[in-house]
């Protein structure tokens, strides 16, 4: 899934909730996470027990606090990938859960070019004024209270100067589905 | 000629030293006398030379030190030897005569030796009856250790010059018969010299006596080598002419060195098939040993063997199943096995033969994966070893335990390929033999072989059957127990990390609980919590979590079933059309309320009349079902004062975790359409708030978890939702911090302005929040550096309520804040973040410009 | 020596076909000479070389074929068993180099030439040139060989013996045959039936046992020909030992049997075991060496 002309490969996943909400990343998935592919993980956070196995796929892990990792990282982090500004945030301090004004009010509050917030466990690629939204679901489809049915779901970013193509991946039943979609800067 | 005595073993290196020179020496002058074609002298110096060899002084080691060397210069000889038969100076049968003139016995064997390889080579007599003379001529060395060096000597002179099949002596030569007599028969001279070594000597130097056989079986074990590289060998010709005198010999020898290394020898050399074409014979001899044998080294060596082949042809075919072991051979394993037990009960040590049943159970599962009989059958052998009549009293010792313990654990490995771990009866007997920490280690590769199938775990039985074998995680043992307090504590540094580890793996069995009927997958529910309930505040804060959040679900699923039976029967009432609507929709059973397990605090939500049905987005998973659906026999309500019961029970230990807890408790309920319900949860997650919150860090999560739960709720009466809100306003306000305090009481702001037109929109509060806000802000001023992030911040939700269109939020309040920020921004010190928080001023700004709320510059 | 004249190198003897004709030596030291067949005639010439400017005068030359047994013990008694003269020349004078031929036609050889410890028979040729007292005889021998074939035997059968120690040591041998001809190889196996010695080799012995005279004068001489070890180490029970002994190697006779009553020659293999104390334990075994026709 990566080759030298996606330019910066960027795992982005998170709310894996293992045990609590699930027992394993599905194996498709599991398969597709390499080690040596991607430069950088960032994770939305409730991860804490793939930490570890995350840090063994990218030089650079970034995680944050899920509500439930009870400050084990910090609550925000914003990184800089090639020409892009990036925070992220698990988005349970963001009110209301996945409201795109709120999340404009952070995104502005940390003058990033593209926010990724987790917590809804629905994935999500947004644009709004310019900026990007992102969210990469639950990468286990974790029970949540705000949806009935949880596709599991991971995104990957591939940073090329000033452009940035994201590919979702979502397990729909057995089948790996893959979105793509690009903005430039 | 004797052994070597004490005095003999000091001077080894100067014995070795003149022999070696003395060799040198005379190969020298053979050498010489071979330039001048002189064969007599030639000969005269070689056997100078290799009487070195009768030497009775130097170590085995030191022995085959001078047999290299002199071998070095021996062969010299073989060019010159040929090259006289060749230029017919000599022919090679003069040759032949004349080197046995030599009156020593052991340099005229190996002359003789060096000739007759060159005899053969020059096909002037048959290669059979050369070789015939050569192996039985070398009978003349009788000493052990000189005739071990000496028919190595004629095997390895011997290898290229063998009749065997294809190879240019066949014919005129003999054949592949001819070729496996003579090495058999070397083999058998050979083992029979060097099984006599044990024999020779005071006995009191058996020890040493034992190490040097040890050091030179290889000698004997090249005869195997060179029998298992004939290629006219095959698997017919190794089951009627070379196994059969092999294990003769083996049997004969009656030596408890010779045994198990000769045997080890063929598993080694020849290769699967034909170890499979004559398993029977090969397992019938390890039931003739000597005692002193262990016969399960041997048993599990070829059983290793075996299922390494299997291993690697499955790996070679890709994939494709082969049956590639004879379904037999288990049988046959077995049966060994069996009648070792039945012969050598008494002098088989316990830990030998579940070590035994190990290695037969690695064979199973290796080369039949999948054949739980198998596994069962080895299980049912381990137990009928461990019954004892009276019972055993003593404990099995480390030994005995860990070989238990491994028996245990094979069919639980990955690799076992094992699917039905909980088919495995007996399992539960055995691992009571077990000490409790390696009960643990067991119940671990259970749930690790569980978890790593994944099958779903599908009736209370088998979770009942899983949780009887994994007990020494779900709850503490007795070793656990001793010790008490204080070493727990001593222990915790150390102890926890690993504890939590199992007890992560433990909690992810929740979810492999899987029914299609609710009622049922509710009592598996059930179970479980009875079982993790015992484990203690340690390891239910792990396991009892998931349950949780699958319960959760189920109440979501069990709802969905309520709410179609409801819309089912108001169908069927609109059809009837006469009677009044009779009973309200959702089912309302009375149920018992349980007492919760701490006892301290029993809650069940209480009834409510008049729910609505639950929201119409719950999933249709049961559609389309012409038939009447059953009710459920656990209602939604059961299944929420089951998670009820969990949560408060763990409150008082883990507050924070509960009271999230009890949040996501309150939005499923709510999700439901359990008003009361979620009203009840929300409660208790304030009262945590209250009592029990550790640290003003998880306050502040608290608070974004409980803004976040109101905001989502939709089934509050507004008086409720007041309350609530209100709640958690004051709590906001109340933080340790300032900044917190600020910040959270901003964000409250957004819990008295829905985005719903028809929920409450009370745009005064919204204005007190902020002003509040602002008031805690200026509180924090300072003159050195002045909060003005927090300005910005509280700026950001201004303009968010402008933009959301709350009247009460005038432009001109924004205009306040601006020319706030702005004069005290250019004084501020430079501090760090000073950037970050110029750029978060200028993206607000730029908002406010864009959305023209008031003019700016 | 008196009255027998002393060698002289004026004399030389050659046989008939002396280049082609067959040589050997009788053992290793010794020189090789002409081979003559049981009844072949001796033939040759005898040169006598009177040096230029010089004359020999004689009472007679004649030449004599002697077929004698020495005994070493007492010097300077011959046996004679063969004693031919031939008269070359009647006195007279020579006055330059003479030849002359003889011939012993069809002479009767009996005995093979042998070369013992005590004894040795042979078989010359002498001339002699009787002179006067004065001027002493002039003698010359030329010695030759006679080796005398003969037909395998009818009857050879093995020698098989079991011999022991009780309690000791029991085994039991084989030699193939019981005669053997001069390049004929000694085929052999020692089985051990019991071995409760630690015995440390094995080895056979070819002794040569020469009797010479009788009666009292009768001297007896062992003499080992070769001590071949054929074994080395210790065997334990049921063990069974190869022996092969190519008798070409060695220098024998054929046994000789009371050979003009003056003496005999005769051969034993001797199996001798030697213990880790050096202790020696042994069985002698006459064997009959014979000479075969040559192939």
């Amino acid at each position: 899934m990566a080759g030298k002309d996606f330019g910066e490969l960027v795992l982005v996943l998170g709310d894996a909730h293992i045990p609590h909400r699930a027992a394993f990343i599905p194996e498709k998935f599991q398969r597709m996470l390499v080690p040596n592919k991607m430069q950088h993980v960032i994770c939305t956070g409730n991860s804490k027990d793939q930490y570890e196995g995350l840090r063994t796929l990218a030089p650079n892990v970034h995680m944050v606090s899920g509500d439930l990792d009870e400050g084990s990282f910090p609550e925000s982090k914003v990184v800089q990938i090639g020409q892009f500004r990036i925070g992220v945030m698990h988005g349970h301090q963001i009110a209301p859960w996945g409201d795109p004004h709120s999340l404009g009010m952070f995104q502005r509050r940390l003058d990033v070019d593209i926010l990724i917030t987790g917590h809804t466990h629905k994935n999500e690629v947004n644009e709004f004024d310019g900026k990007w939204f992102i969210n990469p679901g639950s990468i286990t489809g974790a029970y949540s209270s705000l949806h009935a049915d949880v596709t599991p779901s991971f995104i990957l970013l591939a940073i090329q100067g000033n452009k940035v193509v994201t590919y979702v991946y979502q397990l729909l039943g057995d089948t790996v589905d893959v979105s793509k979609s690009e903005f430039q800067k | 000629m004797a052994a070597p005595g004490s005095s003999d073993l000091d001077n080894q290196e100067a014995y070795l030293k003149e022999a070696t020179r003395k060799v040198k020496e005379q190969g020298f002058f053979m050498k010489r006398c071979m330039d001048s074609s002189d064969l007599k002298g030639a000969l005269n110096h070689a056997s100078d030379m290799l009487r070195e060899l009768r030497t009775g002084v130097l170590t085995p080691r030191n022995y085959y030190e001078l047999h290299m060397k002199t071998l070095d210069e021996l062969h010299h000889l073989d060019d010159f030897f040929g090259q006289l038969c060749k230029d017919g100076t000599k022919t090679a049968s003069e040759l032949y005569e004349q080197v046995q003139a030599c009156g020593d016995v052991l340099p005229r064997l190996y002359l003789l030796i060096t000739v007759g390889a060159t005899y053969i080579e020059t096909r002037q007599a048959p290669a059979k009856d050369i070789l015939n003379d050569l192996v039985e001529m070398a009978k003349g060395v009788q000493h052990p250790m000189r005739g071990l060096f000496l028919r190595n000597y004629l095997s390895h002179a011997c290898r290229d010059k063998l009749p065997d099949t294809g190879s240019k002596f066949e014919g005129q030569g003999g054949d592949v018969s001819h070729a496996v007599d003579f090495v058999l028969r070397n083999f058998s001279e050979t083992n029979r010299l060097w099984v006599r070594m044990q024999n020779q000597g005071p006995s009191k130097e058996r020890k040493r006596r034992e190490k040097e056989r040890q050091d030179l079986r290889i000698l004997v074990g090249t005869n195997l080598v060179r029998l298992s590289q004939l290629e006219g060998v095959d698997v017919e010709r190794y089951v009627q002419a070379v196994l059969p005198k092999l294990l003769e010999q083996v049997v004969n020898c009656k030596d408890s060195i010779a045994q198990p290394y000769l045997l080890d020898c063929i598993i080694q050399v020849f290769p699967d098939e034909f170890h499979l074409a004559t398993l029977d014979s090969f397992l019938e001899t390890c039931t003739q040993l000597r005692d002193k044998v262990n016969v399960r080294v041997i048993l599990e060596a070829m059983m290793k063997r075996l299922a390494a082949g299997a291993r690697d042809a499955q790996s070679s075919s890709s994939g494709e199943a082969v049956a590639r072991t004879p379904p037999k051979a288990f049988a046959a394993f077995n049966s060994c096995v069996t009648k070792l037990l039945e012969e050598k009960k008494g002098a088989i040590e316990l830990a030998e033969l579940l070590r035994l049943q190990a290695a037969l159970l690695e064979f199973a599962l290796e080369c039949y994966p999948g054949r739980l009989d198998y596994v069962n059958h080895c299980f049912g052998t381990c137990a009928a070893v461990l019954r004892q009549d009276p019972p055993r009293t003593e404990p099995l010792d480390d030994t005995e335990a860990e070989q238990l313990e491994r028996v245990l654990a094979l069919p639980l490995a990955p690799s076992g390929g094992l699917g039905g771990v909980l088919e495995l009866t007996l399992f539960g007997e055995l691992v009571e033999y077990l000490p409790w920490r390696r009960r643990r280690d067991v119940s671990l590769g259970v749930v690790r072989a569980v978890l790593g199938a994944g099958e779903p775990l599908d009736s209370v039985e088998s979770v009942e059957k899983l949780f009887s074998m994994i007990g020494p995680l779900l709850r503490d043992g007795p070793d656990d127990a001793t010790g008490g307090q204080q070493q727990k504590s001593s222990a915790t540094s150390d102890a926890v990390p690993d504890e939590a580890t199992e007890q992560l793996l433990v909690a992810r069995l929740s979810h492999l609980f899987q029914h299609d009927d609710t009622d049922a997958l509710f009592r598996i529910f059930g179970a479980a919590r009875r079982h993790f309930g015992q484990g203690g505040i340690d390891r239910v804060r792990y396991t009892l979590v998931p349950l949780v959040f699958r319960a959760l679900a189920l109440a979501r699923a069990v709802r969905a079933v309520e709410t179609k039976i409801a819309e089912q029967q108001a169908e069927e009432q609109a059809e009837e059309n006469k009677k009044p609507a009779e009973e309200p929709p959702p089912p309302t059973e009375k149920e018992p309320a349980e007492k919760t397990t701490d006892g301290e605090e029993e809650e069940a939500p209480e009834e409510e009349e008049e729910e609505a049905p639950a929201a119409a987005e719950a999933p249709a998973a049961t559609t389309e079902e012409r038939t009447t659906i059953k009710p459920p026999q656990y209602s939604s309500r059961k299944v929420f004062q089951f998670v009820h019961e969990i949560v408060t029970a763990m409150a008082g230990s883990f507050p924070s975790l509960s009271l999230n807890l009890f949040l996501q408790c309150a939005q499923e309920a709510d999700k439901c359409g359990f008003k009361a319900i979620a009203y009840e949860f929300v409660s208790q997650a304030f009262i945590i708030y209250e009592d029990e919150l550790p640290d003003s860090k998880a306050q502040l999560r608290a608070l974004h978890s409980m803004v976040g739960s109101l905001l989502l709720s939709r089934g509050f009466d507004d008086s409720d939702y007041d309350a609530l809100a209100t709640k958690t306003t004051q709590y906001a306000a109340k933080l340790l911090k300032k900044p917190d305090q600020c910040r959270m009481v901003a964000t409250c702001s957004l819990l008295f302005w829905s985005d719903d037109p028809s929920r409450v929109r009370d745009g005064r509060r919204v204005l007190e929040c902020l002003q509040r806000s602002l008031k805690i802000a200026d509180a924090c001023m300072t003159s050195s550096s002045p909060p003005i992030h927090l300005f910005v911040e509280i700026l950001d939700h201004y303009v968010a309520h402008f933009e959301k269109k709350n009247p009460m939020i005038t432009p001109k309040y924004i205009q306040g804040l601006v020319a706030l920020i702005n004069e005290h921004i250019d004084n501020m010190d430079r501090v760090d973040g000073r950037a970050d928080l110029e750029a978060h001023y200028r993206n607000t700004l730029a908002r406010i410009k864009a959305k023209e709320i008031i003019p700016l510059p | 020596m008196f009255g027998f004249g002393k060698a002289s190198d004026r004399i030389a003897i050659s046989f008939e076909n002396e280049g082609s004709r067959t040589k050997k030596a009788l053992s290793a030291s010794s020189t090789q000479l002409p081979v003559f067949g049981s009844t072949e005639s001796v033939r040759g010439q005898v040169e006598v070389r009177v040096p230029a400017g010089k004359k020999v005068e004689h009472l007679g030359v004649k030449i004599e074929l002697i077929g004698q047994i020495e005994m070493y013990y007492d010097r300077g008694n011959f046996h004679d068993f063969t004693s031919l003269v031939r008269e070359l020349d009647s006195p007279g004078v020579l006055l330059r180099d003479q030849r002359y031929a003889f011939d012993f036609g069809n002479v009767e050889k009996p005995y093979e030439s042998y070369n013992g410890l005590n004894v040795r028979l042979r078989y010359f040729v002498r001339v002699t040139v009787t002179r006067n007292y004065t001027s002493g005889n002039m003698v010359k021998e030329a010695e030759f060989l006679t080796l005398l074939a003969q037909p395998p035997p009818d009857v050879n059968n093995s020698i098989k013996m079991e011999v022991g120690i009780e309690e000791c040591l029991h085994i039991e041998f084989e030699y193939d045959k019981v005669k053997y001809h001069l390049s004929d190889i000694i085929i052999g196996k020692v089985y051990f039936l019991l071995v409760r010695i630690k015995i440390k080799h094995m080895e056979l012995a070819i002794i040569r046992r020469e009797a010479a005279g009788t009666g009292a004068q009768q001297y007896n001489e062992s003499e080992t020909v070769t001590k071949f070890e054929v074994m080395d180490g210790a065997p334990v029970r049921g063990e069974c030992i190869p022996i092969r002994l190519f008798l070409n190697n060695y220098n024998v006779t054929p046994t000789y049997r009371n050979i003009a009553n003056k003496f005999s020659v005769k051969y034993y293999l001797n199996l001798v075991l030697v213990d880790q104390e050096e202790r020696r334990y042994f069985k002698q075994q006459e064997i009959t060496l014979y000479r075969a026709a040559a192939a």
